[in-house]
């Protein structure tokens, strides 16, 4: 990495810092996390995509771990408490989500000769698993867990956080603000909802 | 659908799906009182709840969350902090035993592989510390997103600053409080270990039957994630800081190298008692963290901190407020700090390492003697800086010093090399290389680098030196290396006692010494440092070279020759060739009457090789009985605790297995397991054989969980220990499988044998019996989950391996012929399975089993079958031909 990319990193790190610091403080959300996303979405673009080029080594970091990563690098995490980190996961898990869907996008148009290495997304979605996920099956995913964001907002984003940004149960039930098993009971229940959307082959 | 519905038929959902499948129905149609649109989808939300994890369901929805509500054997309870390296919770550990711990979740983005590999190389002595004030780490490991993480005892409690602030603790309370932590540090420090990041967030103060207790946590962790070379890339790369650096010690702050020792430990408990005294730390932290690190970095360099009785006067309002936690007026605090409180804190913070305490028990016994009002050591730092001086110049000259030491090494452990399989007990091991380390001290109590009391690091360093100091006397040297070899072949470090043991090898062809039984001992232990590290053939040609030197010799030596000779049988007998190996044992035991008494230790080496074979041609009682004989013998010879003993007590386990008896079975692997963690630490590559039979018995008991809890650790520690790649990995793989293909999960359970064939075939090239195992279960995966083609391909595969050279000559050739027939059973290829069935009987199965073997339903009724059961019912009325001596 140059010196040169260090320093923007610095000054986009220190915009993201102030904005997470400030939502952490009670700032208003919504126009504090449209900046937040344009500011952190090229970082994890750019990560990400090294990570598909298959320019990083997989033990040194796993897709959902991206999240953290610029995380942990971009925030001044000593001075930021849980309503900080809590918008900044849940916007995390947002891109990660974009950027994947667009690439199994591109992917399923270029089924040949894509720009990425075409093995990682299987692992980028849900890296305790054996078998790869499909392109077709994370569009359908993706599609599906739309719909039940519209019946179930936090349902649909315990299985964002879960899916995306690779957090674990006590860590989702600290950003949420509810307790473990209401996690697990969601999972549960979001896990059944899902496989039968896409069992029954609905489109959006 | 209405967000209404929505709700209520998740309520349901969540209720149904905790009963019982059969409760569900009812309950639903309680709870939903005739609403049909609600019974309708809580019913098919069941139902896929039902098929989500199955194996024909996609496999996102089997997916376990990772470190989700739990991480390996623990379950995750309560968050306990957050700091600088990650997240701490409470956890419960299920495994193997119930208690509470607490287990730290490493942050993203550090190198896991990196963290555990620095972990591992202090592993062994961190099993060892055991201290009341110290918080034993029980576990380093990785979730499934390898992130890293660590398991130790739980410390519920208030950092020590803290504790003693809120309690109003007067300044001798706090001093005794103090004295506890150092004599916890000096304990990690005899054992090798050095903390690296003391402060009072790592040292916790609980309370025991009303008294505080401190509780010194993360030792190995630091040194382990490299916390403080994490910390200053960040530093650099985004101008800010999440570490701690005020306690960090001043060539911790130097940039570039890092050259650490128990110094550095001292540093930072004197800044701690500084803290705890003055109710400050040393130095100026006003400046906003962000622009302040490298100020304060600088500063612990280069300025000289103010004595504790000069800061707290000149902190007005602060002063007042510490002193009142304290229960004095300022003015009494600066009196009692004033003196000999001075001194000690300053004496513990000394830039130069070399003018600070030695050791933390020595910081500990001044303050001792500042609380029994004797005068203290420290004092105005000249005279020690002076006499410090005097000592450097007048040094004992080091190549002097050496000799003296390996001398003293060779006391120790040149007796105890004994010409059998490498045995030595971690323990033991450890004890060797505690006198090591105190060797290595003597000779160089203030080199320029200080004493490094890493264990890794001290044995590195006495090869080195061993190599410089004794390079005009390659004899002695040699010695000195076998040694060391030896201790790190004890400890499972194979790769480092390999290279130790080669160089020995090679001075001792350059220049041979005077007795041939120093070679001996070289080789035997190379042996088997190969045959541990999976290279069979070399372990075979270094005993092969062995023996014939120990045959040559005059006079022939004799326990060398029984030690290769049980080397080659062990080895032979772990490539599949047991006729072989008997030959060897044999010609063990002609040595053996002629000249040794029957009660040696080497008789029971040979009872111990009989045995296994016994066990292998099915002589399932011979081999208890020799095997209790040796284990009576060892037992005799080296005490109930020791690793021969439990390699007995695992193989009288093996053998009950074989008679059937599992519950006597597996009371000797649990005993066996007991006594090899006691011996060698929880995390030894040999715990993995009685641990993988414990899952075996945990699986056939139909207990998948604790099957897979066996299993899975077994597996961990021989991947760890040996290598992904090592022979020994297949036996945990087998079963693994097992237990997979009994949870339906065929696909894993495949996986798991296609990597058990590969080891097998890459590290047995000319043919193995365990190929047979792993290709008699690959058919039943392939017929089980309808590759039928597969499966016939199979079956080709292993008639073949039945026909190759030599096969017929084993004892599980009738066996292996007979399992094969079954194949061809089942597959449906009924003359072909005739034909092998004849093939059986004929090269000796004599089997019960044949009259009832449900794999063979295909062929009942047909006369073929009838002909070949009435074959067997003769040959089993008949006496025995052939029983066992």
């Amino acid at each position: 990495m140059g010196e040169s990319n260090n320093e923007m990193a610095a000054s986009a790190s220190e915009r993201i810092s102030q904005i997470v610091s400030d939502l952490d403080g009670g700032a208003e959300e919504g126009r504090s996390l449209e900046d937040l996303f344009e500011l952190l979405y090229p970082e994890l673009r750019r990560l990400a995509g090294s990570f598909m080029a298959g320019e990083r080594k997989e033990h040194t970091l796993q897709p959902t771990a991206l999240v953290h990563e610029v995380y942990v690098r971009l925030v001044n995490q000593a001075q930021i408490g849980w309503r900080g980190r809590g918008h900044f996961f849940a916007v995390g898990a947002r891109i990660m989500r974009h950027i994947l869907v667009d690439h199994a996008r591109v992917r399923g148009r270029e089924k040949r000769g894509g720009a990425w290495r075409r093995v990682t997304l299987s692992e980028a979605i849900v890296p305790a698993m054996e078998d790869g996920l499909e392109q077709d099956e994370l569009l359908a995913l993706d599609q599906a867990l739309e719909r039940l964001a519209a019946v179930d907002q936090r349902e649909a984003h315990v299985v964002e956080l879960r899916f995306f940004a690779g957090l674990t149960v006590p860590e989702i039930a600290d950003l949420v603000g509810v307790s473990r098993r209401t996690v697990e009971t969601d999972w549960a229940h979001a896990r059944a909802w899902l496989l039968r959307e896409l069992a029954t082959g609905k489109t959006g | 659908m209405t967000d209404d519905l929505h709700q209520r038929a998740k309520q349901i959902f969540v209720a149904a799906s905790d009963l019982p499948t059969e409760a569900r129905e009812a309950f639903v149609s309680e709870e939903c009182a005739g609403d049909r649109a609600l019974w309708d989808e809580v019913m098919s939300l069941l139902g896929y709840h039902d098929l989500a994890g199955s194996a024909s369901a996609p496999a996102w929805t089997r997916a376990r969350w990772d470190g989700a509500d739990s991480i390996g054997a623990y379950r995750l309870l309560e968050k306990l902090g957050e700091g600088g390296m990650g997240v701490v919770y409470e956890a419960e550990q299920t495994h193997p035993v119930q208690r509470r711990v607490a287990v730290k979740l490493i942050k993203w983005g550090m190198d896991t592989r990196e963290v555990l590999a620095r972990f591992e190389s202090e592993r062994q002595a961190l099993a060892l510390m055991d201290h009341p004030a110290i918080a034993r780490v029980y576990e380093a490991g990785a979730t499934d997103h390898g992130r890293p993480y660590f398991a130790m005892e739980l410390a519920r409690g208030s950092p020590v600053t803290e504790y003693c602030d809120a309690h109003a603790m007067p300044m001798r309370d706090r001093l005794r409080l103090f004295v506890e932590v150092c004599m916890g540090v000096q304990h990690a420090h005899q054992k090798g270990i050095i903390h690296r990041d003391l402060k009072p967030s790592n040292l916790i103060v609980t309370e025991q039957d009303g008294r505080p207790a401190p509780k010194i946590i993360d030792f190995g962790i630091s040194r382990a994630t490299g916390q403080r070379d994490a910390e200053q890339t960040m530093f650099t790369r985004l101008g800010q800081c999440i570490g701690t650096p005020e306690y960090m010690s001043p060539e911790q702050a130097e940039p570039g190298g890092v050259d650490i020792d128990t110094r550095t430990d001292v540093y930072s408990l004197g800044v701690v008692l500084y803290e705890i005294l003055t109710g400050s730390i040393p130095f100026d932290t006003a400046s906003p963290r962000g622009s302040g690190y490298d100020e304060l970095r600088r500063q612990i360099r280069e300025v000289d901190p103010q004595r504790p009785s000069t800061r707290v006067g000149a902190r007005g309002e602060a002063a007042r407020i510490a002193a009142t936690r304290r229960r004095l007026d300022p003015r009494a605090l600066v009196r009692a700090l004033r003196g000999d409180l001075d001194w000690i804190v300053m004496k513990a913070i000394e830039k130069d390492r070399s003018r600070r305490y030695g050791s933390a028990a020595e910081l500990a016994a001044d303050i001792e003697r500042h609380l029994a009002y004797e005068p203290v050591l420290a004092g105005p730092p000249s005279t020690a800086y002076r006499l410090g001086k005097l000592v450097r110049r007048h040094r004992l000259g080091f190549g002097a010093a050496a000799v003296v030491g390996a001398a003293l090494l060779l006391g120790m452990v040149g007796t105890a090399i004994g010409l059998r399989r490498a045995e030595r007990s971690a323990r033991a091991a450890m004890r060797t290389v505690d006198a090591l380390a105190g060797v290595f001290l003597v000779m160089d109590p203030a080199g320029p680098s200080g004493p490094a009391f890493s264990v890794t690091s001290i044995l590195r360093r006495g090869a080195e030196q061993i190599e410089s100091e004794l390079a005009d006397q390659p004899e002695l040297q040699a010695r000195v290396l076998t040694a060391l070899g030896q201790v790190h072949l004890g400890l499972g470090q194979y790769e480092k006692a390999r290279l130790l043991l080669e160089r020995a090898v090679d001075l001792q062809r350059r220049h041979p010494p005077q007795a041939v039984d120093e070679v001996l001992s070289t080789l035997i232990a190379l042996a088997w440092v190969n045959a541990w590290s999976g290279d069979l053939d070399g372990a075979r040609r270094v005993s092969l070279e062995g023996l014939r030197l120990s045959e040559e010799a005059s006079p022939p030596r004799a326990r060398a020759q029984i030690a290769f000779r049980f080397s080659l049988a062990w080895l032979s007998w772990r490539s599949g060739d047991v006729n072989e190996a008997q030959a060897h044992v044999d010609r063990a035991a002609e040595v053996c009457d002629k000249s040794i008494s029957p009660t040696d230790p080497a008789v029971a080496d040979v009872l111990y090789m009989q045995a296994l074979l016994c066990r292998e041609r099915g002589e399932a009682e011979a081999s208890r009985r020799s095997l209790e004989r040796c284990l009576a013998i060892r037992e005799r010879a080296y005490g109930p605790e020791n690793v021969s003993v439990a390699w007995a007590i695992l193989d009288l386990g093996f053998t009950y297995q074989a008679l059937r008896q599992r519950d006597k079975a597996r009371e000797h692997f649990e005993r066996c397991l007991q006594l090899q963690e006691k011996l060698l630490g929880p995390d030894h590559p040999w715990l993995a054989y009685a641990l993988t039979q414990l899952g075996v018995l945990a699986l056939q008991d139909g207990d998948e969980d604790g099957a897979f809890r066996h299993l899975d650790r077994a597996l961990r520690l021989r991947e760890r220990g040996l290598g992904p790649d090592h022979p020994d990995v297949v036996w945990t793989l087998l079963p693994l499988a097992e237990l997979y293909r009994q949870k339906g999960e065929f696909e894993a359970s495949r996986s798991l044998l296609e990597r058990a064939e590969r080891i097998v075939l890459a590290a047995f090239p000319r043919g193995h019996p365990d190929l047979t195992r792993v290709l008699i279960r690959l058919e039943r995966n392939a017929r089980e989950t309808g590759r039928l083609d597969d499966a016939r391909m199979l079956l080709a595969r292993l008639e073949q391996l039945t026909r190759r050279p030599g096969a017929e000559r084993q004892p599980s050739y009738a066996t292996d012929v007979y399992n094969v027939a079954c194949i061809a059973a089942l597959q449906g290829n009924k003359a072909h399975a005739i034909e092998l069935l004849r093939a059986a009987v004929a090269a000796g199965f004599v089997n019960a089993f044949v009259f009832e073997d449900p794999d063979l339903a295909s062929l009942e009724g047909t006369p073929e079958l009838a002909e070949i059961r009435a074959e067997v019912r003769r040959r089993l009325a008949a006496p025995r031909s052939t029983s066992a001596p």
